[in-house]
C-alpha cells in the first residue's frame, strides 16, 4: 500500500488525490449554531443535583424505564430479576454500556455488575441490545448459551425450551461452543440449542427451503439451494461435516465465490485452519483475524 | 454445554489525545469539553456520514456530543474517550437507521449549492455500499482528511486494523468505481 493512503507521505497517488478533491465538499466544516452550549448550561444544574445524589449512591444497577404497561421496577441491581407480563415492555440502561429493550413475557436479571464486566441473565423471552461498551464487557447468560457482546446491535430470544436465536442488525456475531464457531453477519440469524451448541447461520432473506435445510442440518440441501450470497452459510459446513464430505462443500463454495489463490482443495479437505480462515476472509464480511483477536481476550 | 456468542465490533479503546481534558470535562468544565468537541468533531462527522443522510449529520452530531457531555462523568478511563465517543456516534446512527429505514440522499438545495456535490455523493454512496469495516475508515480518510494514524488514535481501532481496512477498502472502491464507469 502506498504511504500516501496511510499517512499522506510518499509519492501522492493521483487517484486518491482526485477522490479527496471530489469528496472535499462533504467534509466537516467547523462548528455551526450549536445546541450543545445551551444544553451544557442546562446540564450543569443536573450535574450539581447528580453530585448531591452521588453522596447518597445506591448499589450499582441498571436504570429501568417503562415502554409499555407496568414492569414494576425502576432499577435492577445484582441478583434482582425483572419479569414483564403480556402487556409490559421496559428499557434497561446502563451508562457507558448500552441499552437493552425487554419485550413482554420476558424474565431477565442481573448476574454481574462491575466497572469492567456487566452480565445479564435471560431466562426466557426476547431482548434487543444496543451496546457501546468496550468489547467483551457486556454479556448475557441464557439457558443454552453465554452471549458476550463486543459492541453491536442484535436481538436475542430464548424459548421456553431454552433454544436461543440471535438476529444481528449491526456488526457481526460469533457463536462459540467447545471449539465450534459460527459467525453471523448483519442481517443473518443463528440458533443455538441446548446440548447441540451453535447452528449454521443463514441470511434472513434466504429462501425458505434453504432456511429449512439449515435448520435440519441437511448438508446436501444447503449445497444445492445456496445462492452466491449464501456462501457464508456454506462456509460453515467446512468445519461441521466429516472430512469425507469436505470436498463436496469446497466444490460448492468454488461455484459460489472466488477462491483465493493461496487456498487449495486438498488443504481444505485436510481441514487446514489457515486455508479455511482465508476462505472466510475472501467472503469480504470482515476479517476472521478480528474474531481471533477478540477471542483471545475473552 | 456453554456456548459463547460474541459480537465482533471493530473497536478498541481510543486513546484520548489529552486525558486531562477529559478529566476536566468529567468535572464539569465546559471549556474543556468544547476543546474535546473541536478535537473529535471530524471523527464523529465522518462516522455519521458513513451511515446516515448528509442532511441529518449535523443534528446527529449535536446529539452525540450532548449525550457524551451528559455521560462523560461516568467514563472511567479518560484514555478511552475516543473509542467511547465513536461508539456513541455509531449507536446514534444505528438508532437513526432504525427510525428511518429509508432515506433519500440528494436534495435540490444541495444540487444548486455546489454542482460538484452530486458526483461526490455518488462516490460516497459507493463507499457506503462497501463492508462495515471499510466505509467508516474510508470516509475518515478520504472525506475528513484524517491520516491512518489519526484514525487509529481517535477511534480506538488498532493501526494494523486501520491499515488493513484502508488497503482493502480502497481496493474494493477502485473496483466498484471502475465497474461503474465501465457500465
Amino acid at each position: 500500500m502506498s504511504d500516501y493512503l496511510w499517512d499522506k507521505s510518499g509519492e501522492p497517488d493521483g487517484e486518491i488525490q482526485k477522490l479527496e478533491t471530489l469528496l472535499a465538499p462533504l467534509k466537516y466544516r467547523g462548528k455551526r449554531t450549536s445546541r450543545v452550549p445551551l444544553a451544557i448550561a442546562a446540564s450543569l444544574f443536573l450535574a450539581l443535583a447528580g453530585g448531591w445524589m452521588a453522596l447518597h449512591r445506591e448499589a450499582p444497577g441498571w436504570q429501568v424505564s417503562t415502554l409499555a404497561g407496568n414492569p414494576g421496577v425502576t432499577r435492577l441491581a445484582k441478583g434482582e430479576f425483572l419479569q414483564t407480563d403480556a402487556q409490559s415492555r421496559a428499557k434497561l440502561e446502563l451508562t457507558s454500556v448500552g441499552t437493552v429493550e425487554v419485550e413482554p413475557n420476558t424474565r431477565i436479571g442481573v448476574v454481574t455488575i462491575r466497572p469492567d464486566q456487566q452480565r445479564l441473565e435471560l431466562k426466557s423471552g426476547k431482548i434487543h441490545a444496543s451496546i457501546w461498551a468496550p468489547p467483551g464487557q457486556f454479556s448475557v447468560n441464557t439457558p443454552s448459551a453465554l452471549t458476550v457482546d463486543l459492541g453491536c446491535a442484535y436481538t436475542l430470544e430464548v424459548s421456553d425450551e431454552g433454544v436461543g436465536l440471535v438476529r444481528v442488525t449491526a456488526g457481526w456475531v460469533a457463536f462459540e461452543s467447545d471449539g465450534t464457531e459460527s459467525f453471523i453477519p448483519a442481517t443473518a440469524m443463528c440458533k443455538t440449542r441446548p446440548g447441540r451448541g451453535p447452528g449454521i447461520p443463514v441470511y434472513v432473506d434466504a429462501p425458505e427451503s434453504l432456511q429449512t435445510a439449515v435448520d435440519r442440518f441437511d448438508v446436501s440441501g444447503i449445497l444445492v439451494l445456496a445462492r452466491p450470497r449464501d456462501a457464508m452459510t456454506v462456509w460453515h459446513l467446512l468445519r461441521r461435516v466429516p472430512a469425507s464430505r469436505r470436498g463436496d462443500v469446497y466444490d460448492a463454495l468454488a461455484q459460489l465465490m472466488k477462491i483465493p489463490a493461496s487456498v487449495s482443495r486438498d488443504h481444505v479437505i485436510n481441514g487446514d485452519a489457515k486455508s479455511i480462515d482465508a476462505l472466510w476472509d475472501a467472503l469480504d464480511l470482515g476479517s476472521i483475524g478480528w474474531w481471533r483477536q477478540w477471542k483471545s481476550r475473552l | 454445554m456453554e456456548t459463547t456468542i460474541s459480537l465482533i465490533g471493530f473497536r478498541n479503546h481510543g486513546q484520548s489525545r489529552d486525558p486531562s481534558l477529559v478529566e476536566k470535562a468529567k468535572a464539569g468544565d465546559r471549556a474543556a469539553f468544547s476543546q474535546l468537541y473541536d478535537q473529535y468533531a471530524r471523527m464523529v462527522h465522518g462516522i455519521l456520514l458513513a451511515r446516515v443522510p448528509r442532511s441529518e449529520v449535523d443534528d446527529l452530531m449535536q446529539d452525540v456530543f450532548l449525550l457524551a457531555w451528559r455521560r462523560v462523568r461516568e467514563l472511567r478511563d479518560p484514555q478511552a474517550f475516543g473509542g467511547w465517543l465513536a461508539s456513541i456516534a455509531r449507536n446514534q446512527a444505528t438508532d437513526y437507521i432504525r427510525r428511518e429505514p429509508k432515506w433519500a440522499e440528494l436534495d435540490e438545495g444541495m444540487l444548486r449549492q455546489n454542482p460538484a456535490v452530486p458526483e461526490a455523493m455518488a462516490v460516497l454512496d459507493t463507499i457506503r455500499g462497501l463492508g462495515e469495516a471499510y466505509r467508516e475508515t474510508l470516509v475518515l480518510r478520504l472525506v475528513e482528511g484524517m491520516t491512518g494514524p489519526e484514525i487509529a488514535e481517535r477511534t480506538g481501532l488498532t493501526p494494523d486494523s486501520v491499515r488493513v481496512n484502508l488497503h482493502r477498502g480502497m481496493k474494493l472502491l477502485r473496483e466498484k468505481l471502475e465497474g461503474r464507469s465501465a457500465s
